[in-house]
């Protein structure tokens, strides 16, 4: 059986920090109580759409809705689910996400993914994206995540499955 | 021409049996604390780091069409190779590529006399997005040596249900795209013309290497 490593890349979840941290909060107080680490995006395949992937950590007391992601790289972003189930693997398209109260919301590959689709511009591994988390409550976080070669990506792959 | 891949029943029985019988002998060796030697023919069957088959699955006879349009035969082509087969499509977001990715990097690393006795095969669960030549684009990505091969959804299907793999399903979505599900697992065959094992969406580029190698020259205590 497979050994998964427990800790998502560190260096990620810091810079991810780091890049939130910048973001200007006094807009939007709450959101300082809700951090969005570990965000990147995959290369896109055949330049037609790539998948981005971050982790929500909710420090409120009070549950929120992840109600859409927006990017200026491409003209539709859908939050999608990978499910497997019986040795098949598919994707569902998930309207909103609860985020729990003292609780997160990962995205990560074989579970939740926002599939960037119709890119605007090209992107490569090594450059960053920007994007826009809506929710509910919180209002809007601004993100902005690493692309990531597909060799790359297993340093980020959940322990669950 | 000549059909090899089809290994007799009595062949698989006979490879259980002995195998059964291997584990215990190394269960008694283990248990005298005498034996130092660790390589075994069964030492590494609990060994590697996918998911065994029991009873190993058999090859199917198939042939369909590869990235250049010609007719490839699975079973003759891949004879005396480790073999390497995925379903999926190339529109998939990242179980597809990240299977591809993580093989092509070990593959890589290995000499050319060991990268020689592999034959990794991607075939296509969407032939209508998927053509041919958007496939070899596509695995290209990861390595051009990488197998594409493409057939009716169908005629797939049926080739996926017999090797004890699910059929694929097309869901559509009401923006006119559609994903396709598929099986998870690469399933690996060994040059015995079985497989024995197979690998699920997670598997490391760490598990690859620490198996691959082994299976080269596996003979599953033959």
């Amino acid at each position: 059986m497979m050994k998964r490593a427990h800790n998502v890349s560190l260096s990620w979840v810091v810079l991810a920090a780091v890049v939130a941290g910048c973001t200007p909060d006094s807009q939007q107080a709450t959101t300082t109580d809700i951090e969005v680490s570990g965000v990147y995006v995959t290369e896109p395949a055949m330049g037609e759409r790539a998948a981005m992937y971050f982790t929500v950590v909710n420090r409120t007391g009070s549950e929120d809705e992840l109600i859409s992601v927006a990017t200026p790289v491409a003209e539709v972003a859908e939050m999608h689910k990978t499910v497997q189930q019986g040795g098949t693997v598919r994707m569902e398209p998930v309207g909103s996400l609860t985020l729990p109260a003292n609780g997160e919301l990962r995205f990560s590959p074989g579970g939740y993914h926002v599939m960037l689709l119709q890119l605007n511009e090209d992107f490569a591994p090594g450059d960053w994206v920007d994007a826009t988390l809506h929710f509910r409550v919180a209002g809007d976080i601004a993100i902005r995540g690493e692309v990531m070669k597909y060799v790359e990506i297993e340093k980020a792959l959940t322990d669950a499955q | 021409m000549p059909r090899t891949n089809r290994v007799p029943k009595v062949q698989l029985r006979s490879t259980r049996w002995s195998t059964a019988a291997a584990c215990v002998c190394a269960v008694l060796l283990s248990a005298c604390s005498t034996d130092t030697d660790t390589n075994t023919d069964t030492s590494g069957r609990d060994g590697y780091r996918g998911r065994m088959l029991q009873p190993p699955r058999e090859k199917v006879d198939f042939t369909l069409q590869d990235t250049q349009g010609a007719a490839f035969d699975f079973s003759e082509q891949t004879e005396g190779h480790v073999t390497l087969l995925f379903f999926g499509y190339t529109h998939c977001p990242d179980v597809c590529p990240i299977h591809m990715a993580n093989i092509a990097a070990v593959l890589k690393d290995f000499s050319f006399e060991l990268r020689q006795q592999f034959k990794v095969i991607f075939v296509t669960t969407d032939p209508e997005r998927d053509t041919p030549q958007r496939m070899r684009l596509w695995l290209d990505n990861f390595d051009p040596a990488f197998i594409g091969l493409w057939g009716d959804h169908d005629e797939v299907n049926e080739i996926a249900v017999s090797l004890g793999l699910p059929p694929s399903v097309i869901s559509q979505s009401e923006d006119g795209e559609y994903a396709v599900g598929h099986s998870a697992h690469v399933m690996v065959f060994t040059k015995d013309n079985l497989s024995h094992i197979l690998y699920p969406f997670g598997t490391r580029q760490a598990d690859w290497a620490h198996d691959l190698p082994g299976l080269a020259s596996e003979t599953w205590g033959e």
